[in-house]
């Protein structure tokens, strides 16, 4: 299996004294569904998703503009590195119950690997699949034409030769008679 | 395979009058990814989900216990009916980009919710079913080419 980083995606991060209110922000402005909150030198902390923001902020009364990222976020995030097999970072999701996981190389984050993204991806080579069966029929189709045409043409050439072969006999049956009259002819009355 | 099969009867609903606040702990408390929201009798009105509810109302700065759940919902609902086939929910999640169709009954009364998780899990099981068939059909590569030939050879002799 290909390695999580050939499946990760660009990934939004912010500081864990980021606000509520700036994650939204973010969310919406990229159409994502998380950011992961990071230290100094870009390691992944904690992870804040959409629903997160409902039911850590939204549900509990919170003001957005004075909550921070380090209060909401889910800690510690479950990391993959960039080289970990897939089927690897699908165990985690499904063990661990998350559809994201951000992707480490060398503890830094450099990207996330989401099932959604997963569903996109691998939908993409499963529809090249479809198309080589798709082909594969259309070829298959082509070469069944072509031999009932080559057979049709073999069947009207074999006629014609017929048809020559016998209108040669029919030459060569006159032009013997012809010769045997003549012949007659030269022998005279006896 | 109609949609009905397929749906979740169990949905959850919320009057349009109750406020985000209210929904936001109803879905949490019920660990919900969405809800219906209902009009006047009861009707279908609008569906919310988890990411619309927080992002409207901080995005928005709404106060969720002032505001009624009614001001982040669409009003255009999409839906779906039962008896129609499941590519036709996945045709209408791909032209509409929603994740979550209500389905109605032969009288418009709603039934049920049909989700892109749910149909994305049935897809993926016909698809590991087409697949062990494929692979079971594969030849057992590769035979030593001695045996093979062997083999065609015997049956040829024995015919």
């Amino acid at each position: 299996m290909k390695p999580a980083t050939h499946y990760a995606n660009e990934v939004a991060s912010a500081p864990a004294t980021a606000t509520a209110r700036m994650l939204a922000d973010l969310m919406i402005q990229h159409a994502i569904g998380c950011v992961v909150i990071r230290d100094d030198e870009q390691r992944p902390i904690g992870i804040v998703t959409d629903r997160d923001l409902l039911c850590r902020v939204v549900a509990c009364g919170l003001d957005p503009e004075q909550t921070p990222a380090g209060e909401i976020a889910t800690k510690p995030v479950h990391c993959v590195p960039n080289d970990q097999p897939l089927e690897q970072v699908i165990a985690l999701m499904r063990d661990a119950n998350v559809r994201r996981a951000p992707v480490v190389e060398g503890g830094r984050l450099v990207g996330i690997v989401t099932l959604d993204d997963l569903v996109v991806q691998l939908s993409r080579e499963i529809a090249s699949l479809s198309t080589a069966a798709t082909r594969s029929i259309d070829d298959t189709l082509r070469a069944g034409r072509w031999k009932r045409r080559r057979e049709e043409f073999e069947d009207a050439l074999a006629s014609l030769e017929a048809s020559a072969v016998s209108a040669g006999r029919e030459v060569a049956g006159r032009v013997t008679r012809e010769l045997d009259k003549l012949r007659e002819r030269l022998r005279g009355p006896e | 395979m109609s949609i009905g099969a397929y749906c979740r009867r169990d949905v959850a609903t919320i009057d349009q009058d109750q406020t985000i606040h209210a929904a936001a702990v109803l879905m949490e408390e019920r660990s919900l990814g969405c809800l219906l929201v209902t009009g006047g009798g009861g009707r279908p009105w609008g569906l919310i989900t988890d990411r619309d509810l927080a992002l409207r109302t901080i995005g928005g700065q709404l106060d969720p216990k002032q505001t009624r759940v009614a001001a982040v919902t669409e009003l255009s609902l999409i839906s779906i009916h039962e008896h129609l086939p499941v590519r036709v929910a996945s045709l209408l999640m791909e032209r509409s980009g929603v994740r979550r169709l209500p389905v109605l009954d032969a009288k418009d009364e709603l039934v049920g919710i049909v989700a892109w998780d749910d149909l994305l899990g049935l897809f993926a099981r016909e698809l590991a079913e087409v697949a062990s068939a494929a692979a079971a059909q594969t030849p057992r590569f590769p035979i030593p080419a001695s045996r093979a030939l062997s083999e065609i050879t015997y049956q040829g002799v024995d015919q």
